[in-house]
């Protein structure tokens, strides 16, 4: 945040200082984040308090290995997502001015996404989902033209989410008297309310209605076509993902009361919305604009990790968080993609632009399969052992109505990605037009595409490290019990 | 009892309004529905309470200045607030 205050006035002064600044911040803050690691290793979950002040004043974080390690994903992502607003904004033409403050957005974006990573306060919570959508409406300002009406929807649907957010929390401190997620969880315990658990469960799931339908093109057509791709990307792929993630935590950190059922009418409606998100994969499958389908594809993949959620064994949220972490390079990857292979900044993104790609510039098309045999589960892809845990979990439960979604969801990835590898690879004598692509432009993609790579190659270290960690206690083979009771941990 | 009718009201008003400027006043309402339920546990005389109203009241404060600022830039650029409206002219 005071980095955000630095490449602000550095704006002021000169375009490349405030340009360098903002890198700087950026790789300042990953180092940082990196440097954790042995500590929590060597010593477990860090907490710290800001100031040394108690919520809500005061700030509490705790940094776990999972919550670090996306943090470094979100970091990176990050990173790509302004080297890329450089390039697009000399295509665009884009105002110095207002390059030079997307500088200062960026980073107040990624420091309320890494405080709602890493605060375990409900009230910071609400606070900084706020401040996200604001710097997230001015990104929007910032590198569209005429974006006024989009960026005020999107402040007012973002601001309604945190709202209801914000009611969630509140219901359950009149109900507890704190604030504190782990304290709330034991308060809840103790009182056995579950009447108003299940209300500020209510509350605090459809708190992420909104985000969890961007950028749906059934809701933000205009955004799409206004917007460049790769800050769609980053948007869908970190601001989204972090909602997933907490909204994780608090079904299994915070209501997760033990003896504690809910009603069959909720259990409908949790397998309905499962559908409904899983119905986009049909929608991107239709679609001739590839930008179209990549935001149907990032709302699609919810579904996965909604199903992983309902399921609620080891298996499940093993798998749905490695699924999380896979999705976040592909969302991003995809909607790269579609930025650096369009000629023009905005508008139509027809798929058969694409035809041949793969005989024009190999590269590009293999990063594109990558991306795509992830989203489908191919090994050895990040995104194959995320849906191969969530299969193991289907079939662990015996819920068959899942296991036929997932099924069906895996046939039709299969073949929408068999025509798009035929697609890319088709000879075609009317040869459509690519323009040569300089390495900079593609330098994003190689480096996501092998970061999917490395997820999968690499994914028994990051389940045993950071994953299992990061799974409630029931799923642990601690020795001895943990109950969390007022902030503290106690046998 | 004030602070439901004014939630559902806020609510309302979010999904109903075509006017963006009622759209915003809405979310206020909404929060201001938040606001009065907090006043309502302040009477258990936890001093959190008053904090969350300040803080909960400063935040609302300032976003609705954010709204209005926009509402304010499209008055200006196309002389109405109605959300279909603006969106048929940006169309164009």
């Amino acid at each position: 945040m005071a980095g955000a205050w630095l490449v602000l006035t550095a704006g002021f002064f000169s375009h490349r200082v405030s340009r360098w600044t903002t890198y700087g911040v950026l790789f300042l803050t990953l180092g940082l984040v990196l440097k954790t690691f042995p500590k929590l290793f060597a010593e477990g979950p860090w907490h710290y308090s800001l100031g040394g002040w108690a919520p809500p004043w005061g700030i509490e974080l705790v940094l776990r290995p999972f919550t670090v390690f996306m943090a470094c994903f979100l970091l990176m992502l990050v990173l790509l997502a302004f080297f890329l607003l450089g390039i697009y904004g000399t295509i665009a033409g884009l105002l110095k001015t207002k390059e030079n403050l997307g500088g200062p957005l960026l980073l107040v974006l990624v420091s309320s996404l890494l405080t709602l990573l890493f605060a375990r306060d409900g009230f910071t919570l609400y606070l900084f989902l706020q401040i996200a959508v604001v710097s997230g409406a001015g990104l929007f300002l910032c590198v569209t033209r005429q974006g006024w009406l989009e960026s005020f929807y999107f402040l007012l649907g973002g601001s309604a989410g945190a709202s209801l957010l914000l009611m969630g929390f509140i219901l359950l401190y009149a109900s507890t008297g704190t604030l504190h997620l782990d304290d709330t969880l034991a308060r809840l315990f103790i009182a056995k309310n579950f009447s108003m658990a299940l209300a500020a469960g209510i509350f605090l799931s459809a708190a992420w209605g909104f985000l969890f339908c961007f950028p749906s093109p059934f809701f933000f057509t205009r955004l799409l076509d206004l917007t460049p791709p790769f800050v769609l990307g980053l948007l869908s792929s970190v601001v989204v993902r972090t909602g997933v993630y907490l909204l994780f935590l608090l079904v299994f950190f915070v209501l997760n009361i033990p003896g504690m059922s809910q009603p069959e009418g909720m259990v409908a409606l949790e397998y309905f919305l499962v559908f409904l998100f899983l119905a986009h994969f049909i929608l991107a499958a239709r679609q001739k604009d590839f930008l179209h389908s990549a935001a149907y594809l990032s709302v699609a993949q919810l579904g996965i990790l909604f199903m992983g959620l309902i399921l609620g064994s080891k298996s499940a949220l093993t798998g749905t968080l490695m699924e999380l972490l896979s999705q976040m390079l592909v969302v991003m990857g995809l909607f790269s993609a579609v930025g650096v292979l369009s000629l023009k900044p905005a508008g139509a993104h027809p798929f058969s632009k694409l035809a041949g790609l793969g005989r024009h510039d190999f590269g590009v098309a293999m990063t594109l399969i990558v991306f795509v045999f992830s989203i489908v589960g191919i090994p050895p892809t990040g995104g194959f052992f995320g849906k191969f845990l969530l299969f193991q979990a289907v079939l662990e439960k015996k819920d068959w109505i899942l296991m036929t979604a997932l099924l069906l969801t895996a046939v039709l990835n299969v073949v929408s990605a068999g025509r798009f590898t035929w697609l890319l690879f088709e000879h075609r004598k009317a040869a459509s037009f690519h323009a040569q692509i300089s390495f900079s432009k593609k330098a994003p993609l190689l480096f996501l595409a092998i970061a999917i790579l490395l997820l999968g190659l690499f994914h028994q270290e990051v389940i045993h490290n950071f994953i299992e960690p990061a799974l409630p206690k029931a799923f642990l083979n601690s020795p001895v019990p943990n109950v969390p009771f007022l902030g503290k941990q106690v046998e | 009892m004030i602070s439901i009718i004014l939630c559902v009201l806020g609510i309302h008003g979010l999904f109903f309004y075509r006017n963006l400027a009622l759209k915003a006043g809405s979310w206020a309402l909404f929060q201001l529905g938040l606001i009065f339920f907090l006043f309502n546990l302040a009477s258990l005389g936890d001093p959190l309470t008053n904090v969350l109203i300040l803080q909960t009241a400063g935040i609302t404060l300032a976003v609705i200045l954010l709204q209005g600022a926009l509402c304010l830039k499209l008055w200006k650029r196309f002389k109405t607030l109605d959300g279909r409206e603006i969106a048929g002219k940006v169309s164009k």
